[in-house]
């Protein structure tokens, strides 16, 4: 039994077998640096909260596997609902990802972006995002010049 | 400050963002360059690449900015590893002046230490105007995944060929007729090959010798083919296909085959029926044959064989299966080869069935020992393609003493074609199967499905019908029909609006497969 301490103090106990999806957690298991308490500082409890909660679903353990076997079908569409978040959690479950190195996680989240992002203008991009435009017009035209096989 | 007004994304760390846009199409994160400058520089670290230049999209108008931007995306970032450089290029639109440049993109790619390469050359041109591959490509020492389409490989006999790491090769459309030195020279030169691929490559022999590591080879129409030799002692995989053949073509493995556990042979044109017997006895531990030929005798006998997949395209093939220990069959073809099989044939093994009887009369005696064989089976899927109510006839003296549901057949697919006595039929099947789902296939016949819909919907809960009979009809035994998903009851929705005689509904098709879950009662309601 591992315990993560979030940002804000609050305590997750999770197996081992789930722990050692997040990757950073697993090195230091493996290092022999693992305490009972393992303090996560850059992330918030709500957050870290959620991570956990994609891991303890996605975990390969065999025994597990035969007891509970989800479908792929099925994961994926616990998956889908699972990223049904706002732009605030989504990217900060990005950064924890990305922190605690959970590859799956982050690939989901990465595509789940990359969705956002597929299709829209560059004004549409913005504004999804709140992106300010730090371009004069001339700086743009040359952009669009350059890159015109693109604009086709 | 709330939350919706924050620049949130622009706050990852780089390497994050670069991920998120390495999945997105490369245009359109050319075209996010404008977003904002952060995102501008952005371009020129993308872990991979894949430029297309092809028609009728593309034209020669934009030509120079698209091989600006290939240049400075290659050129810009020199000690940045590169994973990945796809380059798809019909070389008649772009025109030869540019080949200097290409090479030099090549070269960019290969400093860069890249991974995977993958060029194709598309051009109309006949094998002596191909693309000439440039040579350097074959001393990339960093490549793992190499694939090169529609282009010459000027191997000759000393040509350097380096390709320490290469783990797959995959070759599409090269000449090979007369080359086969070269081709032979290029796989022998790499050690750690694991996965090659021939596809369309006109060469009459090919030898793939000491490949320790191979494990998947697929040799996918190469329809000039006369000798495949082939030692690789690790092989699991081999899939040999082939629409049509020119001349009958020898498989011989030197090596043992003792790890093959997967065997794909498609051959309509019977290129390689007169080595299928010793081949099929040479792979002791095969777990899988889908097998897709002209054959006229087709013989299996094995006996760690798991899984079955038999399509043959003779209606009058003979076939024999002696698998004891068979999980998992599936067929499609015509009927008659396969009852009399199935006769002999030791099914305790057997779970999951997957039968498609493609344009065959369906004859009641002959199926009913046929499905008394597989009624064990878990899982057990029926494909019937109707084209007629001739099919399903019952002859009158059987009538009596065949109580429904005659087969016990868990998931019915049905395909009807358009044809009478859609209620007729019908009844017919659902007085053979009472399945637990029902799907209605693309090809059906939309009327068929708006027919089929009706009756369910207007069957009564307790029917007045076949009082005089000793069989009761199918409604005395059907409980409930739901529709499976939304999908299916959106599809229904839009045939059943339609009025029948309109043109709409006289040229329409049921455009996705439309699943009911039957509950049926075993006994009479």
């Amino acid at each position: 039994m591992i315990t993560l301490r979030s940002s804000d103090g609050e305590t997750f106990d999770l197996d081992e077998v789930v722990a050692v999806e997040l990757q950073t957690i697993k090195n230091m298991m493996e290092d022999g640096c693992a305490e009972s308490v393992i303090p996560v500082p850059n992330v918030e409890g709500k957050i870290l909260a959620k991570v956990i909660e994609y891991c303890k679903k996605h975990v390969k353990s065999t025994v597990k596997a035969e007891e509970h076997a989800l479908s792929d079908a099925d994961l994926k569409a616990w998956d889908s609902d699972f990223i049904k978040l706002d732009q605030a959690t989504l990217f900060d479950l990005i950064m924890a990802a990305n922190y605690l190195d959970i590859k799956s996680l982050l690939d989901l989240l990465c595509q789940t972006v990359a969705n956002m992002i597929k299709g829209k203008s560059p004004e549409e991009i913005r504004q999804i995002f709140n992106i300010k435009n730090d371009f004069t017009p001339e700086e743009e035209q040359e952009i669009r010049r350059e890159n015109q096989w693109a604009f086709q | 400050m709330e939350d919706e007004e924050i620049d949130r994304i622009s706050q990852l760390p780089d390497e994050v963002l670069i991920r998120i846009l390495s999945l997105v199409p490369i245009k359109e994160v050319a075209r996010a360059k404008l977003v904002s400058k952060a995102w501008q520089n952005l371009f020129e670290f993308l872990p991979s690449f894949k430029f297309y230049f092809l028609p009728p999209r593309d034209t020669t108008d934009d030509i120079s900015s698209f091989t600006n931007a290939i240049d400075s995306a290659l050129k810009l970032r020199k000690h940045l590893t590169l994973h990945k450089l796809r380059l798809h290029l019909d070389i008649d639109l772009m025109g030869s002046r540019w080949f200097s440049l290409i090479e030099s993109w090549i070269d960019a790619a290969i400093e860069r230490k890249v991974k995977h390469l993958d060029l194709c050359f598309q051009t109309e041109a006949d094998r002596d105007h191909l693309y000439r591959l440039p040579v350097k490509v074959f001393s990339a020492r960093t490549i793992t995944d190499l694939c090169l389409d529609e282009c010459r490989l000027e191997i000759c006999e000393d040509t350097n060929i380096d390709l320490p790491v290469l783990r797959k090769l995959r070759l599409v459309r090269i000449p090979c007729h007369g080359d086969e030195h070269a081709i032979q020279k290029l796989i022998s030169s790499c050690p750690l090959i694991e996965d090659l691929t021939t596809t369309c490559c006109q060469m009459e022999w090919l030898l793939v010798s000491g490949r320790a590591n191979l494990q998947r080879l697929t040799v996918y129409n190469c329809f000039s083919l006369k000798l495949l030799v082939i030692d690789a002692p690790s092989l699991q995989y081999f899939h040999y296909h082939l629409y049509f053949g020119v001349w009958p073509c020898d498989i011989v493995f030197t090596s043992s085959s003792e790890f093959l556990k997967e065997l794909i042979l498609h051959d309509e044109r019977c290129t390689i029926e007169h080595c299928f017997q010793s081949l099929l006895s040479r792979f002791q531990n095969l777990k899988l044959l889908n097998i897709f030929c002209g054959f006229q005798r087709i013989e299996i006998s094995h006996l760690r064989l798991k899984r079955l997949d038999l399509r043959p395209t003779r209606a009058d093939a003979m076939l024999k299966i002696n698998t004891p220990n068979l999980r998992s069959l599936r067929y499609e073809g015509n009927r008659m080869p396969l009852i009399p099989a199935m006769a002999s044939l030791n099914t305790s093994s057997l779970r999951k069935v997957d039968i498609n009887f493609v344009r065959s009369h369906f004859s009641i005696l002959q199926s009913k020992e046929f499905f008394e064989k597989i009624r064990h089976c878990q899982d057990m899927k029926l494909h019937l393609h109707i084209e007629s109510k001739q099919q399903l006839i019952i002859p009158g003296k059987l009538r009596p003493i065949l109580s429904p549901p005659v087969y016990d057949i868990k998931h019915l697919n049905l395909t009807v074609g358009k044809c009478h006595r859609y209620p007729y039929i019908i009844d017919r099947m659902l007085w053979m199967f009472h399945p637990q789902t029902l799907s209605i296939s693309t090809e059906t016949a939309p009327r068929f499905l708006k027919v089929l819909y009706n009756k369910f919907r207007n069957k009564e809960k307790h029917p007045k019908c076949c009082t005089s009979c000793t069989s009761k009809c199918w409604r005395h035994y059907l409980e409930e029909v739901q529709i499976h998903d939304d999908e299916s009851r959106e599809e229904i929705d839009r045939i059943m609006a339609m009025p029948e005689l309109s043109e709409e509904f006289m040229e329409c098709e049921v455009e996705c497969k439309v699943r009911f879950i039957l509950k049926w009662r075993s006994s009479l309601l």
